[in-house]
C-alpha cells in the first residue's frame, strides 16, 4: 500500500517549539537593537522551519509498504514482524521509524528507488495467532523540529507456539516393521522414509531433492533399517491443564526433531502421521498453537 | 548517579562543536581570555569524554560551576546587560551545558546556543565582508541539526551538508520575503545600557588640542552622502558637528542646553539637497552642510547653536535627508545670556595669547579687521600644520603660540577662538568634517574620520554668525583635500593611500558596502515604506503588509509543495512500455483495442487483417517493440526512432 498525502499528519515535536520559542526571540532582540542581520537570520531560519515541515511531511507521501507475516516464535519470544518499505521515488527517504505500542524500531532509510526492511518486534504472552493491525510509520527528518506520520491498517499475523515444558523423556518409541518379512540385512533397495541426518550418515543417503525444498539434512531409511517412531498422544498424558499439556507436546516434539527421529501427533480433532523434517514439525506445533482456538492462521 | 558518555555520538558531536566554534569565533575580541579558555576546555573535555567514554560531572559540580563562572562574568562587566557581557554571558552558559550534553537533544539545545550566538555577532557589525562567514556558520550549524537529530547513524559529511544546503536554499525565499516585508516596529522595547562604549567612535563632546589629529589617522567612514543634484564644490563642504563653547585649559567643550531659543538662519542661493547615511556612532548628534535649511521632521531637530541632533543616539546606520545652503545669514539677534556665555574665558590662563589678542585688537580697525589680523599673525610668524604636533603643558595656547608654531586644526581653532573672546568677540569652536571623497561607482561622496576638521565661529554685529577657518590661513591646501593628503609626506601610509590601484579597490568596496548598508543594514521601516510606495501599495500599514506576507508565503508553500511533490513523484522508468501504451491507446480508439492476453505480434497481425492501410506501420512499431523489450534493451536512439514512429502513426478517422 501506497501513503497517499491526506494519510500523513504532521505536528510540532517539542524541539520544534522550542524552536519556535527561539525564533520569537530572536525576532524581539532584533527589532530591539534594530539588528537588520539579525532579523534576516530569523527570517531566515523561520524558512528553514517551514521548509523543513514540508521535507518531514515529504519523507512519507508515497512511500509504499509491504507487511509480511511474522516467523513463528515460542510464547514468551519476541515475534519480529517484517515490513518493507519500497521507495519508487527519486529522492532518499530518511529515519523512518515504525511504532506499536511506544515500541519504535531504531530508523532506517531507504535510497532513491531502494527498499528497507523494519521489522516490528512484538513480545509474545500466550500461544495462538498473534495479530498486528495498526501501527505508525513515522520520521522527524530532517532537522527534528517536526514529527510526520501515519496509521497504518494491516493484518499481520504470527504463530505462536506453545512455551515448551522442561525437558523429559520422550515416550517409548514404538518400532514399525519393514513389513512382513523380517531384516534381510540392510538392502538400499526398498525406500521406506526419512529421518534427520546425523553425523556419521553416509552422504549417500541424503535426500538431495529434499534438502533443496526444506534446507534440511534428511537421510533416506530404507526397508531392513529399524525406524523409532514416536507417538505423542493427548490422550495419553495425565490430565493437567490444556496448557501443560500442549508444553510436554511441545517439548517433545521439539526434541525428536532435534534427534531427527519421527514421530506422530495425536489430538483430540486431529491426527498427524509420523514424519521427519522440519515442514512436519512446523505443522504439528502450528496445530498445537491453534489448538481449541477458532483462529485462522492465514 | 553521574551517566557516562555512549562514545556513539562523537561523529555528530564534532559537528555540534564545529558549529559552536564558527559562531563564538567574532566573539573573541570582545570576550575576557578566561571565557575563551573556558570555553574550548568545555569543548576538548567533551570531545575526550565522547571518545574515552567518561563520565558527566555529577550535579554538585556543575552547579557551582556554573554559578561561579556567572559571578565571574558579573564582576567583570559588572552587568549582564550589554553586548559584550551578554556574549559573554552566553559563551560561558554554552561552556557549562557542554559539559552535560548527553542526548541529541542536548546537542541541539547548543545548536540553538550557536544560533544566538551567529546573532549577536551582529551586534558588533554588520559589514558585507563578514556574509561569506556568516552564511558558512550557518551552513554549518544547519548540517549540525541533521546530524544530531540521527546521533548514532550520521549521515555522510558531503551528504549532510548538501541536504542543508538545500534546506537552506530553499528557505531563502522565505527570509527574502519576510525581511522585506515584515512590519519593522521601531524599537527599543526594553532598555538599552545608556552609553555603550562598544559604538561611540568619532568626534567627541570635547576637544583637546590633540584629540582631532588621532581621529584623522583613522580611515573609517563617518558618514556617506549622496547629492540629488548639485554638489557644492570641496572648500565649502563643511559639515557641521558638535560646537563646543567651553573652554578649560586648552580643553574645548559642548555646552549644556542653554535654553535660548531657536536658531534662525537665512538661506541665501539654490539648497543642495542630500542623504546622509550616518555610520553608528552611539551619540546624538547628525552632521549636515552649513548651514541646513530643512530636515526631516522626525528624524532630527536643530539646537540654539545650528546643530542637527537625532531623538536617539545613533546607534544603528541612520540615513536621513538635509538640504542646506552654503551662503547663508544668521539671526541678527544675539541673545544676551549667550553673549556672555560665548565670551567666557577662566581668567588668567595664557596671559601672553591674551597680551597679544590685546596689542592685534588695539590696532585694528574693526572686529573684522582684528579676525584679519589674526590670520595673518598664523601666515607670517612661521606657523606650521601638521599631524604630530609638540605636546603642550600648562598655558597650551601660549606655548602653542609662541614657542611651538606647530599644530593641527584644533590647535589653529582653539587659539583663534580664544583671541576673539579675549578681545569681547563672541566666538566659538565648531568641530566636523570638511570635504568627502567621491566614489564615481556609487556617485556618492564618503567623509571618513580622517576628513574630522575643527574651525572657528565668530559673531559679527550686522552680519550675525560668521565662520572662520584658521587652519586654511596656514594650510590652504587643507580647504581641496583631505587632511592626510594636505600633508604630503608627514604620515607613511600616504604610499598607499595614493596608489591608483589601491584606491580604485577601496572604491569598489566602498561602492559594494554602500549598497550592502543601505539595503540590508539600514533597511528600516522607512526604506520598507519607500519600497512599498515604489511598487505602488500607497499607505502601507501592518493590515497590507499581513495580507501581502500572507499572500506570499502561501505562494511560496505552494510552490514548494510542487516542486518537492515533482522530486518525489515515482519515476515510470519503461519508456519503451510508456510509447507502446500510447500505440494500443491510438488503435483503441479506432475500435481496435488490444485483449488482456493478446501478444503484440497477434495484436498487430489483428490489425493487419482489420485495417489493412496500417499493416505496415504498425507491423514495423510492433517489430521494434518486441526487439527493445525482448531482445536487447536498445540503445536511446533505438527508443526515439519508436517515439517517432509512434507520434507519427495516425490510426484514420473515425469510421
Amino acid at each position: 500500500m501506497a501513503l497517499h498525502r491526506r494519510r500523513v499528519y504532521i505536528l510540532p515535536s517539542q524541539l520544534g517549539i522550542a524552536y519556535a520559542s527561539m525564533l520569537l526571540a530572536m525576532l524581539l532582540g532584533s527589532l530591539n537593537y534594530g539588528s537588520s542581520l539579525g532579523l534576516a537570520l530569523t527570517f531566515l531560519l523561520t524558512g528553514l522551519g517551514l521548509v523543513a515541515m514540508h521535507h518531514c511531511h515529504r519523507n512519507l507521501t508515497g512511500l509504499e509498504l509491504a507487511a509480511q507475516d511474522a516467523e513463528p516464535v515460542f510464547a514468551g519470544q519476541v515475534a519480529l514482524f517484517p515490513v518493507t518499505l519500497e521507495n519508487r521515488s527519486a529522492g532518499a527517504r530518511y529515519e523512518l521509524t515504525l511504532e506499536h505500542d511506544g515500541r519504535p524500531t531504531s530508523p532506517v532509510d531507504v535510497h532513491a528507488r531502494g527498499q528497507a526492511r523494519l521489522e516490528l518486534a512484538q513480545p509474545t504472552q500466550r500461544r495462538g495467532v498473534l495479530r498486528l493491525e495498526h501501527y505508525s510509520l513515522s520520521s522527524t527528518f530532517p532537522l527534528g523540529l517536526f514529527r510526520a506520520w501515519a496509521w497504518l491498517n494491516v493484518d499481520q499475523r504470527g504463530i505462536v507456539f506453545p512455551r515448551p515444558a522442561r525437558p523429559s523423556l520422550l515416550p517409548p518409541p514404538t518400532r514399525r516393521d519393514t513389513g512382513g518379512v523380517q531384516k534381510q540385512a540392510q538392502g538400499d533397495e526398498d525406500f521406506a522414509g526419512l529421518r534427520g541426518f546425523r553425523p556419521g550418515d553416509s552422504p549417500r543417503h541424503v535426500a538431495w531433492k529434499a534438502f533443496a525444498r526444506e534446507h534440511e539434512l534428511l537421510v533416506k531409511q530404507y526397508d531392513g533399517t529399524a525406524v523409532e517412531i514416536h507417538w505423542f498422544a493427548w490422550q495419553r498424558l495425565p490430565a493437567v491443564g490444556t496448557e501443560e499439556r500442549l508444553a510436554q507436546l511441545c517439548r517433545w516434539i521439539l526434541d525428536a526433531h532435534a534427534r531427527g527421529q519421527a514421530f506422530g501427533l495425536e489430538l483430540p480433532a486431529a491426527r498427524v502421521e509420523p514424519a521427519v523434517g522440519r515442514r512436519h514439525r512446523q505443522q504439528c506445533l502450528t496445530l498445537l498453537a491453534l489448538f481449541e482456538s477458532t483462529q485462522a492462521v492465514t | 548517579m553521574p551517566s557516562r558518555a555512549t562514545g556513539e555520538s562523537f561523529a555528530s558531536l564534532v559537528w555540534t562543536l564545529t558549529a559552536l566554534a564558527l559562531a563564538t569565533a567574532p566573539h573573541v575580541p570582545h570576550l575576557p581570555a578566561w571565557a575563551v579558555l573556558l570555553a574550548l576546555a568545555a569543548g576538548a573535555w567533551r570531545l575526550l569524554a565522547e571518545r574515552r567514554r567518561w563520565k558527566f560531572p555529577a550535579r554538585v559540580i556543575r552547579f557551582p560551576l556554573a554559578l561561579a563562572v556567572f559571578v565571574m562574568v558579573l564582576v567583570s562587566y559588572r552587568t549582564i546587560n550589554g553586548v559584550e557581557a551578554g556574549s559573554a554571558l552566553l559563551t560561558v552558559m554554552m561552556a557549562m551545558k557542554l559539559l552535560e550534553t548527553r542526548t541529541a537533544r542536548d546537542q541541539r539545545v547548543l545548536l540553538f546556543i550557536a544560533c544566538f550566538m551567529i546573532m549577536a555577532g551582529f551586534l558588533y557589525g554588520q559589514s558585507l565582508w563578514m556574509l561569506p562567514y556568516t552564511a558558512f556558520t550557518i551552513w554549518i550549524t544547519t548540517a549540525g541539526l541533521l546530524q544530531a537529530a540521527r546521533a548514532a547513524n550520521p549521515l555522510a559529511a558531503r551528504r549532510a551538508l548538501s541536504l542543508s544546503g538545500r534546506l537552506l536554499v530553499q528557505a531563502l525565499p522565505v527570509m527574502l520575503v519576510l525581511f522585506l516585508l515584515f512590519p519593522r516596529v521601531p524599537g527599543p522595547f526594553w532598555m538599552l545600557p545608556a552609553e555603550d562604549n562598544t559604538a561611540a567612535s568619532g568626534l567627541s563632546d570635547e576637544m583637546t588640542p590633540g584629540s582631532i589629529a588621532d581621529l584623522t589617522l583613522s580611515d573609517e567612514v563617518a558618514f556617506r552622502v549622496k547629492f540629488d543634484a548639485a554638489i557644492p564644490p570641496p572648500s565649502r563642504r563643511y559639515w557641521r558637528g558638535p560646537v563646543l563653547h567651553e573652554y578649560a585649559t586648552g580643553t574645548w567643550r559642548v555646552a549644556p542646553a542653554l535654553g535660548t531659543g531657536a536658531a534662525t538662519v537665512t538661506g541665501l542661493g539654490t539648497p543642495y539637497r542630500y542623504r546622509v547615511t550616518l555610520e553608528p556612532h552611539g551619540r546624538r548628534w547628525l552632521f549636515a552642510l552649513e548651514m541646513p535649511q530643512a530636515w526631516e521632521p522626525g528624524a532630527a531637530r536643530q539646537t540654539f547653536d545650528y546643530q542637527l541632533v537625532s531623538p536617539e543616539p545613533v546607534r544603528r546606520l541612520f540615513a536621513y535627508d538635509v538640504s542646506s545652503t552654503v551662503e547663508y545669514r544668521t539671526g541678527q539677534h544675539l541673545d544676551s545670556r549667550l553673549e556672555a556665555y560665548e565670551l567666557r574665558l577662566p581668567p588668567g590662563e595664557n596671559p601672553r595669547t591674551r597680551a597679544l589678542a590685546r596689542r592685534l585688537r588695539a590696532s585694528s580697525a574693526n572686529t573684522l579687521d582684528y579676525a584679519r589680523r589674526v590670520l595673518d599673525h598664523f601666515r607670517s610668524e612661521g606657523f606650521a600644520y601638521t599631524l604630530e604636533p609638540a605636546l603642550l603643558a600648562a598655558d597650551p595656547l601660549d606655548q602653542f603660540l609662541f614657542e611651538t608654531r606647530e599644530g593641527f586644526c584644533g590647535h589653529y581653532a582653539s587659539a583663534f577662538t580664544f583671541m576673539m573672546r579675549t578681545a569681547g568677540i563672541p566666538a566659538r569652536v565648531v568641530t566636523g568634517y570638511l570635504g568627502g571623497e567621491l566614489n564615481p561607482l556609487g556617485d556618492y561622496y564618503i567623509v571618513r574620520q580622517s576628513d574630522a576638521h575643527a574651525w572657528s565661529e565668530i559673531w559679527l554685529a550686522g552680519r550675525g554668525w560668521v565662520r572662520i577657518d584658521p587652519t586654511a590661513a596656514v594650510a590652504p591646501g587643507r580647504l581641496q583635500d583631505s587632511a592626510a593628503r594636505a600633508l604630503r609626506g608627514t604620515a607613511a601610509r600616504g604610499v598607499l593611500s595614493n596608489n591608483a590601484l589601491f584606491r580604485g579597490l577601496r572604491q569598489i568596496g566602498d561602492a559594494l558596502d554602500n549598497e550592502w548598508k543601505q539595503w540590508v543594514v539600514g533597511y528600516d521601516n522607512r526604506a520598507q515604506n519607500d519600497l512599498l510606495q515604489r511598487i505602488g501599495i500607497t499607505e502601507p500599514d501592518w493590515r497590507k503588509l499581513t495580507l501581502a506576507l500572507a499572500v506570499l508565503l502561501a505562494a511560496f508553500v505552494a510552490g514548494l509543495s510542487v516542486y518537492l511533490a515533482r522530486e518525489f513523484r515515482p519515476r515510470d522508468r519503461d519508456p519503451v512500455g510508456q510509447l507502446y501504451a500510447r500505440f494500443c491507446h491510438k488503435l483503441a480508439r479506432r475500435d481496435l483495442a488490444r485483449g488482456p492476453a493478446e501478444g503484440p505480434v497477434d495484436f498487430s497481425r489483428r490489425v493487419a487483417r482489420a485495417r489493412p492501410e496500417l499493416a505496415d506501420p504498425a507491423g514495423r512499431i510492433t517489430r521494434l517493440y518486441v526487439r527493445l523489450r525482448y531482445e536487447s534493451a536498445g540503445t536511446p536512439r533505438d527508443v526515439q526512432a519508436l517515439r517517432r514512429l509512434i507520434a507519427a502513426f495516425d490510426a484514420g478517422r473515425h469510421r
